[in-house]
């Protein structure tokens, strides 16, 4: 039977999880706001790679090697950081499941099942536009709309409170997906680029945004 | 409540907790903030010292103690690495670590499910 003594250790070893969690909270924020910087990034050499395979090599322009190569190696950093991000997330998710129960947390994936969604990714690009032409884009983005119900779930199981920029990042990137597939239905690339420019702009806000607010989480229930 | 149902949740509840005690059995686990890092650096797999002052609110003198005690029991490791603003310190969880959180996450997770479940009865 448990004594006085024992409940006061139990109650202190949730305490100090709690006080793990809390902190977590803080240092997810801060990884957060890297993975909006870095995506912006990735989202602004989508812009630069044309120029820069002008400038390099004009005569491979009309190519779509030399964009999916482009795309692909800022995609696969981007992935990287997003790898590193999730990873802790899940770890994160799994300590709150065992202090406040809920759902069962995925398992963490492997190194291996991350370059497995990244090439899904670039897959999900790749085989509509070989199978439809152009046109075939628009199933890739309307597949990528994907990420945004993932960001919106991590963010919804690490955090207490769902963060502001969390939810200008979701729907600016979403409202990006729609538009793309608007706009390469419609034939007005004009749409795709400026829906993109957008949203790398807002990633960059939710960036400092995150980073900032971060401090805030500091701030322990047990003080 | 009938007598036999309480004893049953106590003996359910204090399970869990003996499991708590064995997990202290090493006196370098005796701390709520040497638990505490062990916890946070398991999620983050590795924590620079200013962090772990954050983590923690303890002095820079009690958290260095506090850190080379786990790391001579061999639950963390800490290492050096230059940076452009001088010399850093990096604390990193090591399996011993690991499986210490691990055993937590278990007892944590028995004695949420007793307090469940006698709330329920």
């Amino acid at each position: 039977m448990p004594t006085e003594d024992d409940e006061v250790l139990a109650r202190e070893m949730l305490q100090i999880g709690r006080r793990a969690l809390r902190f977590e909270e803080y240092v997810l924020r801060r990884a957060w706001g890297v993975y909006y910087a870095v995506w912006a990034l990735f989202f602004s050499v989508l812009f630069i790679i044309p120029s820069v395979i002008g400038l390099v090599a004009p005569s491979l322009t009309d190519s779509p090697y030399p964009y999916f190569l482009g795309y692909g190696v800022a995609g696969g950093l981007a992935g990287w950081a997003t790898y590193l991000n999730f990873e802790k997330v899940y770890r994160t998710i799994r300590l709150r499941r065992a202090l406040f129960g809920g759902t069962q947390a995925r398992r963490s994936l492997k190194i291996g099942g991350w370059i497995l969604i990244g090439v899904s990714n670039f897959l999900l690009f790749l085989v509509p536009y070989y199978l439809l032409g152009f046109k075939g884009l628009s199933v890739g983005y309307l597949g990528l709309l994907y990420v945004g119900v993932w960001i919106y779930t991590a963010l919804r199981r690490t955090f207490t409170d769902f963060p502001l920029e969390g939810v200008l990042a979701i729907a600016s990137f979403a409202s990006s997906c729609l538009l793309s597939i608007y706009s390469i239905l419609e034939g007005d690339y004009l749409i795709t680029e400026t829906s993109w420019l957008l949203t790398m702009l807002v990633w960059v806000f939710c960036a400092f945004y995150a980073l900032y607010h971060a401090p805030e989480m500091l701030v322990y229930d047990d003080e | 409540m009938n007598s036999e149902e309480e004893e049953f949740t106590l003996q359910d509840k204090s399970a869990p907790i003996r499991e708590l005690a064995e997990l202290f059995d090493d006196s370098i686990m005796k701390s709520s903030t040497r638990l505490l890092i062990v916890i946070s650096l398991s999620v983050n797999k590795r924590m620079v010292f200013t962090d772990l002052l954050k983590l923690t609110g303890v002095g820079k003198g009690s958290l260095s103690n506090h850190l080379e005690r786990l790391s001579a029991g061999g639950y963390i490791r800490l290492r050096v690495t230059p940076t452009l603003r001088g010399p850093r310190t990096v604390a990193e969880i090591t399996q011993k670590g690991l499986d210490t959180y691990q055993k937590y996450l278990g007892i944590i997770e028995k004695i949420r499910n007793s307090d469940e479940s006698s709330s329920f009865k």
